[in-house]
């Protein structure tokens, strides 16, 4: 939250030294137009590293989760602290044959993806060890905060675990539901590929900016027209961090 | 594109001196209300946590201020201040049509889906 905050200030503050381009340009001053174009774009290449850092944390996940056989996700909660518990810190160990399906050790014309780092039955004999735990549905109470269940209706509900969910991805999500993380990609995404051609076309027109070349056709029409490009993408991201953040 | 700059905002209630001091106090303006915004998303006052409409208040809250910061990024980021009526109007009333009735379909069918969720399945988790 913190963290997506700054990135808005720094798209905000990048819009703004757009705008501060495009007036220099007014005025036919070139070397403060490629000032504050250089400034936009180093912007602009500050919130695509941002948003490149907060999607591999999303994908790599925090805690991890179990899914049922109804695609419900469930979590995992100290009954004391009420804070979500990380798979790896109470899953017990049981040593296994599976390994990951592969066209060189299975089937020639198949393959599966990556497995999990536990089996659901390591996620279940750890938590049935550990009286502590408590399991977090996504269900929501009348007040709007996830259910979580007492002792027993979280062992019996643990038994519909089919798979051990880490991080997120358009398949599964194991910080709820599957259906927002989708929004999330598919939306944060488009976003952020509008910031990577609008950081390349801004690119663009601030070497022309330095070779001149708005200089020579007496103005700098172009600037002007990337900016509002520019401002389009900031836009967008303002609605963006209200939907998907705040609200 | 028009070559005078109009250096009012909050109709009238602050002129500034230069374009560029306009855009900084824009800046400064945007800032506010994001810090506000996000502030408001930290704290989540039990006040604002009551339905209306069919949403919080918070998020009614929300949604007006990101309303009020797109107007600012249009009006004086993108200059639409300094255009004419006619010119500002053909942009943005196709959007005031197109954007309440694509948020009316969507909401439509998405309030849909959720009561087939809850009322049509014999049970949520399986």
């Amino acid at each position: 939250m913190y963290y997506v905050a700054l990135m808005t200030f720094i798209l905000i503050f990048s819009s703004v030294t757009m705008v501060l381009a495009v007036d220099a340009g007014h005025h036919m001053k070139k070397n403060k137009v490629a000032f504050y174009m250089l400034l936009t774009i180093v912007g602009g290449a500050i919130f695509l590293g941002s948003q490149a850092w907060e999607w591999k944390n999303f994908i790599k996940g925090q805690y991890g989760a179990v899914e049922t056989k109804g695609g419900q996700i469930l979590q995992f909660v100290n009954a004391g602290t009420g804070k979500r518990v990380a798979l790896e810190s109470f899953a017990a160990d049981i040593p296994t044959e599976r390994t990951q399906h592969q066209r060189k050790n299975g089937l020639w014309f198949s393959s599966e993806s990556a497995l999990p780092t536990y089996s659901v039955q390591e996620v279940v004999a750890g938590f049935t060890a550990n009286e502590s735990l408590r399991v977090k549905t996504e269900q929501l109470d009348e007040k709007g905060h996830k259910i979580v269940l007492d002792r027993e209706a979280s062992l019996q509900k643990l038994n519909q675990a089919v798979y051990v969910v880490e991080g997120a991805n358009l398949i599964r999500n194991e910080y709820g539901n599957r259906l927002f993380a989708n929004f999330f990609f598919f939306i944060t995404g488009f976003h952020g590929f509008h910031v990577f051609s609008g950081v390349l076309i801004n690119l663009i027109i601030f070497f022309n900016v330095i070779i001149g070349t708005y200089e020579r056709r007496g103005h700098y029409e172009m600037v002007e027209k990337v900016g509002l490009y520019w401002h389009f993408v900031d836009l967008v991201w303002v609605f963006v961090f209200t939907f998907f953040y705040l609200v | 594109m028009a070559t005078a700059h109009k250096l009012s905002i909050f109709r009238g209630l602050l002129t500034f001196k230069s374009n560029q001091q306009k855009i900084w106090g824009v800046l400064i303006f945007l800032s506010i209300v994001t810090i506000i915004e996000v502030v408001l998303g930290i704290l989540k006052p039990a006040a604002l946590m009551n339905p209306f409409l069919g949403m919080k208040w918070l998020n009614w809250i929300f949604i007006i201020l990101t309303i009020i910061k797109a107007y600012y990024i249009a009006w004086d980021f993108m200059h639409l201040r300094d255009e004419k009526r006619s010119f500002t109007s053909s942009i943005v009333l196709p959007l005031l049509i197109l954007i309440p009735y694509l948020v009316f379909i969507l909401l439509l069918e998405a309030d849909y889906i959720y009561d087939t969720m809850i009322n049509g399945f014999m049970a949520w988790n399986f």
